[in-house]
């Protein structure tokens, strides 16, 4: 449920990286959309699509080669990078496909990290984090370290840490990669209750058709370029995929 | 936080830490053995040097003796001089000693109550001469070597004859009482009230000692004397070039001790750079979830001071507790073969203690200065990307 406020504006973005040899290479072009303050939004494309180079840009991570990405109106390319760290931990929370940990700390440790970087004192920022481990149901694993966690404690652990500062959107860069279909769906589930229920804006970056219809808008990447599809017209163009899909394995069958 | 994580990161890499630790323990270890050994030398021999004397002392001798003379007024007018405090003058002749029927001859002192203080006059046994008495004397163990005494004690309240002769070629002989007997000089010497002299017919000083107020003074003082006409010499020109000598000898030690440090150094950047390389996917999650790069360049920085400031305390702590140790087994052994007197090989001034742990705050500062940049400028998207 969005408020109808935009909170990231990206206008006329492109992003081009250099190769080895000194050619470069175009890997957005002009991109440009919105994401409204409480909405779902879902970035797709098949792999090397630029994905990920896109959701870094939203984040403030890399800097377009062109364009403006806002946030509430401020340029965030305007601000340093140090600003831009502090920008981070204040306003986003981030789950990936593989979550690194600080593998020194523990899991209560390293959910708090945002809070800290936030300039939170010690105790109320473990504080927090223990209260936001409940929230996602894992608080029996405070005390353990990361790397005796499953995959899906592991994901579930890197969402309370999304969640603890509180941010105003948290991005979700496929963050079902390395999940069975029961935790994927799960995680998921937790993002849209976030969404629904919190009115949390979320950006959820997958390849997973069957998710694509969960969203506010569908933001579709190919070769590039970047169409955007809201409302109604996200259930037809899933459904367009998903038959496009089934011909093309109904294809390798017959060889 | 950044303190608290940097104790958590070398905590639990334990092993790595312990190691990096030792080295630094004994590279700075070394050095602050070899330096407070080359200060507790030097405090040493200075000590021999200046002894009970205070060193803010000036020699006085005449310049030319047949043309200016140390006499009392002479002594006066030196006193008035600015910054003088005091003067003592002494009175040094050849003379003649007569003990048990066996007659010596020999270089005599007739000194004052301020010049024994000055002159570290050390009595091995007996006490020393009442300067205000003409019928003590103070003698020296190669005295009593030429005289056939070996026992220095039957020596004391032993009499003697001493036989002084002034300048008119006459001669005095007084009856004197061996009180004390001391170690210093390498010929037969004897000290005796400067009145002794006096009633010789002795009036003219051979040496005088300036005291000085304050060491600075020391210069303006000898410039005035001199400008009397006199010839100076100070204790602090021996002192000056014993200084000079450690100096050098100083730089040695540290370069030597540097080696080790050296070592040590290049370990402890050699720990900070494969702690880099294995955190860098944590420093770009630090950096993506909000870290700024100077938090990643300060965690480093934190690392790297613990480090040298745990290793240096325990580097100076053991190498003092050595230098204790050193000291005790060889007072011992001294004290074995009847040197009484304690001594000191290893000095531990707190300047030395604090500028070495100082020291280590900088080097700790310098040796991370690489690996923090580096962890300041980890790019998070290419380091998480990589797998």
């Amino acid at each position: 449920m969005t408020s109808g406020k935009p909170l990231i504006e990206v206008r006329n973005m492109t992003k081009s990286f250099k190769l080895p040899g000194g050619d470069e290479i175009e890997v957005l072009h002009n991109v440009d959309f919105e994401i409204l303050d409480g909405s779902f939004t879902i970035i797709y494309g098949p792999s090397g699509s630029g994905k990920s180079t896109l959701l870094n840009a939203i984040i403030g991570l890399d800097e377009p080669t062109s364009g403006t990405v806002t946030y509430e109106g401020k340029d965030l390319y305007a601000m340093s990078q140090n600003d831009r760290a502090h920008f981070r931990a204040f306003t986003m929370g981030m789950v990936q496909q593989t979550n690194n940990w600080v593998k020194s700390l523990n899991v209560l440790e390293n959910v708090a990290l945002p809070l800290h970087f936030m300039g939170v004192n010690h105790d109320s920022a473990l504080a927090q984090a223990k209260n936001s481990l409940q929230r996602i149901g894992i608080e029996m694993h405070a005390k353990k370290f990361p790397s005796v966690l499953s995959g899906g404690e592991q994901q579930r652990a890197a969402m309370a840490r999304a969640l603890v500062n509180n941010p105003a959107y948290i991005v979700a860069d496929e963050p079902t990669g390395n999940l069975d279909s029961k935790n994927s769906d799960n995680l998921i589930n937790l993002l849209r209750y976030l969404n629904t229920e919190f009115g949390r804006t979320i950006v959820l970056v997958t390849h997973n058709l069957e998710y694509l219809s969960i969203g506010d808008k569908l933001l579709l990447i190919e070769d590039g370029n970047v169409t955007e599809i809201k409302g109604k017209d996200i259930r037809a163009t899933t459904t367009h995929m998903l038959t496009d899909m089934r011909k093309r394995i109904e294809g390798w069958a017959k060889v | 936080m950044i303190v608290r994580m940097a104790i958590q990161n070398l905590r639990f890499k334990r092993f790595r830490s312990f190691i990096t630790i030792l080295g630094i323990v004994i590279g700075i270890g070394s050095i602050f053995m070899l330096v407070s050994f080359g200060i507790g030398l030097q405090q040493l021999v200075q000590g021999e040097i200046v002894g009970n004397e205070s060193i803010n002392t000036v020699d006085i001798t005449p310049a030319n003796s047949k043309l200016l003379k140390l006499t009392s007024d002479n002594l006066d007018q030196v006193r008035s001089i600015a910054h003088v405090t005091d003067v003592s003058g002494v009175f040094i002749g050849a003379s003649k000693v007569t003990i048990d029927g066996a007659a010596a001859d020999l270089v005599a002192y007739g000194i004052d109550s301020l010049y024994m203080k000055l002159s570290n006059i050390t009595i091995a046994h007996g006490d020393g001469i009442d300067a205000t008495a003409s019928d003590q004397i103070v003698v020296n163990t190669s005295f009593l070597e030429s005289a056939g005494i070996g026992d220095t004690e039957k020596a004391l309240n032993k009499e003697v004859e001493l036989t002084l002769t002034n300048a008119t070629g006459k001669t005095n002989v007084t009856k004197q009482r061996i009180v004390g007997v001391v170690d210093s000089g390498a010929g037969s010497e004897v000290f005796v009230a400067a009145e002794v002299f006096k009633q010789a017919g002795i009036d003219t000083f051979t040496q005088a000692k300036a005291v000085v107020d304050e060491r600075e003074n020391i210069s303006d003082v000898r410039r005035s004397i001199e400008s009397l006409g006199y010839a100076t010499a100070s204790p602090v020109d021996t002192l000056d070039q014993v200084n000079e000598v450690f100096r050098f000898f100083n730089i040695v030690l540290i370069s030597l001790g540097s080696i080790g440090m050296v070592i040590a150094v290049l370990g402890m950047l050699n720990t900070l750079t494969v702690s880099l390389l294995e955190r860098t996917k944590e420093i770009a999650l630090m950096i993506a979830i909000g870290a700024r790069p100077k938090d990643m360049r300060r965690l480093f920085t934190v690392e790297a001071v613990i480090l040298s400031l745990l290793g240096g305390a325990i580097g100076i702590a053991v190498a003092m507790a050595l230098g204790f140790i050193i000291d005790a087994i060889l007072n011992q052994y001294a004290s074995g073969r009847g040197i009484e007197d304690g001594f000191s090989l290893f000095a531990h001034p707190p300047l030395l203690i604090i500028g070495a742990l100082l020291f280590m705050v900088v080097v700790g500062v310098i040796v991370s200065f690489v690996p923090a940049q580096r962890a300041a400028k980890i790019n998070p998207i290419e380091a998480l990307r990589q797998e």
